[in-house]
C-alpha cells in the first residue's frame, strides 16, 4: 500500500484534446472541427477501477482509443507508469516501434462486441495464442497460459479448437476477455464489455471482470453507458457530456451526492426493477433548442434546468467540492 | 401482425382474436388494412427502420392514405399534428428532413408518429428504446405513456429491460425460450416471482441503490430455439430443478387471483 504514494499514477491524462477535422469542397479544406474529446485530465492509481460513463457520442471511446494510442491526439499529454515504465511515465510519442510493442503487452483492451472483435476464421486456440507469439513466449509457456487462462475464464479446453460462430455471447466475451488477460497485463480498457449480453449472462461477465481484477491487482478502465453497471464495478469515476468531463469522483460521491445537473439527470433517468423512473415527465423538449448553444459557453447549457446568464459566458472549470469530487458547473 | 416470412415460417395453430375477430382467418386483404389502421408497431432499430430515400413527412402520409381516403392537403396537416403531438416543436424541418438528417431520439419520434398517425386500437412498441440513450430514453417512455393515455389505447411493450417494465405497464409476461413462464400484474411479479427463472432474473440485475453485493448469476446460456433442451426448457439453469422438469413440460398453473405461473413447484 506503501508505494501507491511514491508511485505516479498508472494513467495520467492532462488538457487531452482530440479534434477531427472537418473536410469539404474539391481543395478538402478544412471548415471546422469536432470536438470529439475536449480538454479532458483524470489519472488512475493503481489497482482501481475507474470508469467514464456518459451518453453516445460524448467521447468515451475515443478517449481509450487515445490511451490505447490507436487514435492520435490533438494536444495534450497522456503519461502511462506501465510494465517498464513505472517510475518514469511515457508517451506514446516518445516510443520507438519495439517500445510501442512492449508497451501494449501491458495495456490491453477488451472490446464492445463480441461478434465482431474475434476473427471467424480463426479458432479460439489461434485467437488466444496471437498475442503471446507477437511478444515472444515460448511454445511450451503458450499453452500453459492458453489453459490457465481459459480455466479462469470458465471455459473448458475442448473448445480450443472451434471457431467463434461456435459459440453464444456471453461465451465469445469470454473469449475476448481471454485474450486480453492472457500477456498478464497491468491495465486493462473495458469498452463496453457487457452491453450487447443479455440479462442473465451480463451478471457472469461482471462477476468474472471482478474477480480477473482482484486476481491480477489490475487497473482497469471500464467505459459504459449503463450507471448501474458502473456502480457494481467502479471505484472513481469520471461522467462525461460532449467531450468533457463534467463530474469526477468516487463511486459513493456520484451516486450518494451528484452535483452537475446531467449527471443528476442521469441517474433520474434510468427506470429501476419494480419501481420504474423516480422522477417522470420532465420536459419532452430539448433537442430542438440544441441550436442554443453558445460558442465559449457551457455545452450543457441548452438542457440545463440551472442555467443563468454566467453559464452562456465562460465554459465553468472543473472545481473541487470537497474530497476531491470534481464539478464543473457555477450553480452547485 | 401476420408478417412471419412465408415459406421458411409458418403458424401451426392457435387463434389471435382481436376485436372478437380472429386475425388469422382473415384475408390478406383484410389484415393490411388492420396494419398500420388499428394495430400498429415500432421497431427496434429508428436508424434502419425507415426509409433512407423519402422525407419523413413522405413516409409519414404514405401510412395516411393506404388507411383513410383524404386529400393530400389534410392528410400533410394530419402529419404536422401528429408530429406536435410526439413532442417535436419544428415540425417543418422533419417533415421535409431525410431520415439520416435526425437524430436517434427524433427518428425514433418519427416512428411513433408514424405508428400513431391512424390513431391505433393496439400499439405494439418492439423494444422501442433498446437502441437509445438513457435520458433520450426517459423521454420516450413519458411520451409513450402520455400517448396510451390520452388515445385510451392498448400497448404491448416488448422488451428485456426489467427498468422499463416497472416504470410503464400494468400486467407482464416473462418469456423464455418461446414458453409463457409466468404471467402476473405488475406490482404482483416484482414483488413475489414465483417461477424460479423470474426469481433469479430480478436477482441478476446490479442495482443503483442500497448494498452492493456481488451479482447472483444463473448459470449456462441461453438456449438457441434450434436446440431447445426437452421437459421444461429452462431446467438446465434452474436451482429447484426436480426430476420430472428434466422429462415433461409443465403445464401453466393458476397459483392466485391473475397470476399464472409454468413450473411442477407450484403444482
Amino acid at each position: 500500500m506503501n508505494n501507491q504514494q511514491t508511485r505516479p499514477p498508472v494513467i495520467s491524462v492532462n488538457n487531452l484534446k482530440v479534434h477531427f477535422p472537418i473536410r469539404k469542397g474539391v481543395f478538402s479544406n478544412i471548415q471546422g472541427c469536432v470536438k470529439a474529446v475536449d480538454d479532458i485530465s483524470f489519472s488512475v492509481n493503481k489497482g482501481e477501477m475507474f470508469a467514464l460513463v456518459g451518453e453516445s457520442g460524448c467521447g468515451k471511446t475515443t478517449t481509450a482509443q487515445t490511451i490505447l494510442g490507436l487514435t492520435p491526439k490533438t494536444s495534450g499529454t497522456i503519461d502511462l507508469a506501465i510494465g517498464p515504465w513505472n517510475q518514469t511515465p511515457v508517451n506514446w510519442n516518445d516510443l520507438d516501434k519495439k517500445g510501442k510493442k512492449e508497451l501494449r503487452k501491458h495495456l490491453q483492451v477488451v472490446f464492445q462486441d463480441p461478434y465482431s472483435s474475434l476473427d471467424p476464421r480463426m479458432t479460439i486456440e489461434s485467437i488466444l495464442e496471437e498475442p503471446l507469439v507477437i511478444h515472444d513466449y515460448a511454445k511450451k509457456e503458450r499453452s500453459d497460459r492458453i489453459g490457465q487462462m481459459l480455466s479462469k475464464v470458465g471455459l473448458s479446453s475442448e473448445y480450443l479448437h472451434r471457431f467463434p460462430h461456435e459459440f453464444s455471447g456471453g461465451q465469445r466475451q469470454r473469449i475476448g476477455i481471454a485474450r486480453a488477460f492472457i500477456t498478464e497485463p497491468e491495465v486493462v480498457i473495458a469498452d463496453e464489455p457487457v452491453s450487447a449480453l443479455d440479462v442473465s449472462i451480463q451478471a457472469q461477465i461482471i462477476n468474472l471482470l471482478q474477480d480477473l481484477q482482484k486476481d491480477f491487482n489490475l487497473t482497469m478502465i471500464f467505459i459504459s453507458h449503463d450507471l448501474a453497471v458502473v456502480r457494481h464495478l467502479a471505484n472513481r469515476l469520471g461522467v462525461m457530456y460532449m467531450g468533457k468531463i463534467v463530474e469526477s469522483g468516487t463511486e459513493e460521491q456520484i451516486f450518494n451526492s451528484p452535483l452537475h445537473p446531467y449527471t443528476r439527470l442521469l441517474l433520474e433517468s434510468i427506470p429501476l426493477p419494480g419501481k420504474g423512473r423516480s422522477s417522470k415527465g420532465q420536459g419532452l423538449q430539448d433537442e430542438q433548442n440544441s441550436s442554443l448553444s453558445a460558442a465559449k459557453g457551457c455545452t450543457y447549457y441548452p438542457r440545463c434546468p440551472k442555467r443563468t446568464e454566467r453559464c452562456l459566458e465562460s465554459y465553468p472549470d472543473l472545481k473541487d467540492a470537497g474530497e476531491s469530487h470534481l464539478v464543473s458547473c457555477f450553480n452547485c | 401482425m401476420r408478417l412471419i416470412p412465408a415459406p421458411y415460417g409458418f403458424i401451426e395453430k392457435g387463434e389471435i382474436h382481436f376485436n372478437g375477430r380472429n386475425l388469422l382467418a382473415l384475408p390478406e386483404k383484410e389484415m393490411r388494412s388492420i396494419r398500420g389502421g388499428l394495430i400498429s408497431l415500432i421497431f427496434q432499430d429508428p436508424m434502419t427502420s425507415l426509409n433512407p430515400v423519402f422525407t419523413c413527412g413522405m413516409q409519414i402520409q404514405e401510412s395516411i392514405h393506404t388507411h383513410l381516403s383524404v386529400p393530400k392537403s389534410t392528410s400533410l396537416d394530419m402529419t404536422h399534428q401528429i408530429l406536435k403531438e410526439v413532442g417535436i416543436a419544428d415540425t417543418e424541418r422533419v417533415v421535409s428532413s431525410f431520415p439520416h438528417q435526425l437524430s436517434g431520439g427524433m427518428r425514433q419520434r418519427v416512428m411513433i408518429a408514424m405508428a400513431l398517425v391512424c390513431s391505433p386500437k393496439l400499439l405494439i412498441a418492439d423494444e422501442p428504446t433498446t437502441a437509445l440513450d438513457v435520458t433520450v430514453q426517459a423521454k420516450i417512455l413519458d411520451l409513450l405513456h402520455t400517448l396510451q393515455q390520452s388515445k385510451d389505447m392498448s400497448m404491448i411493450m416488448i422488451t428485456h429491460n426489467l427498468g422499463i417494465v416497472g416504470d410503464i405497464a400494468h400486467n407482464v409476461m416473462v418469456m423464455y425460450a418461446g414458453l409463457l413462464m409466468e404471467y402476473a400484474p405488475v406490482n404482483v411479479l416484482f414483488d413475489s416471482p414465483q417461477h424460479p427463472y423470474t426469481i433469479n432474473l430480478l436477482e441478476t440485475i446490479p442495482h443503483l441503490h442500497g448494498k452492493k453485493q456481488r451479482l447472483n448469476v444463473i448459470p449456462g446460456d441461453v438456449p438457441t430455439l434450434s436446440s431447445i433442451p426437452g421437459g421444461c426448457p429452462f431446467h438446465p439453469r434452474c436451482n429447484r430443478c426436480m426430476d420430472r422438469c428434466r422429462t415433461s413440460e409443465p403445464p401453466i398453473f393458476n397459483t392466485a387471483n391473475n397470476h399464472q405461473v409454468r413450473c411442477f413447484l407450484y403444482e
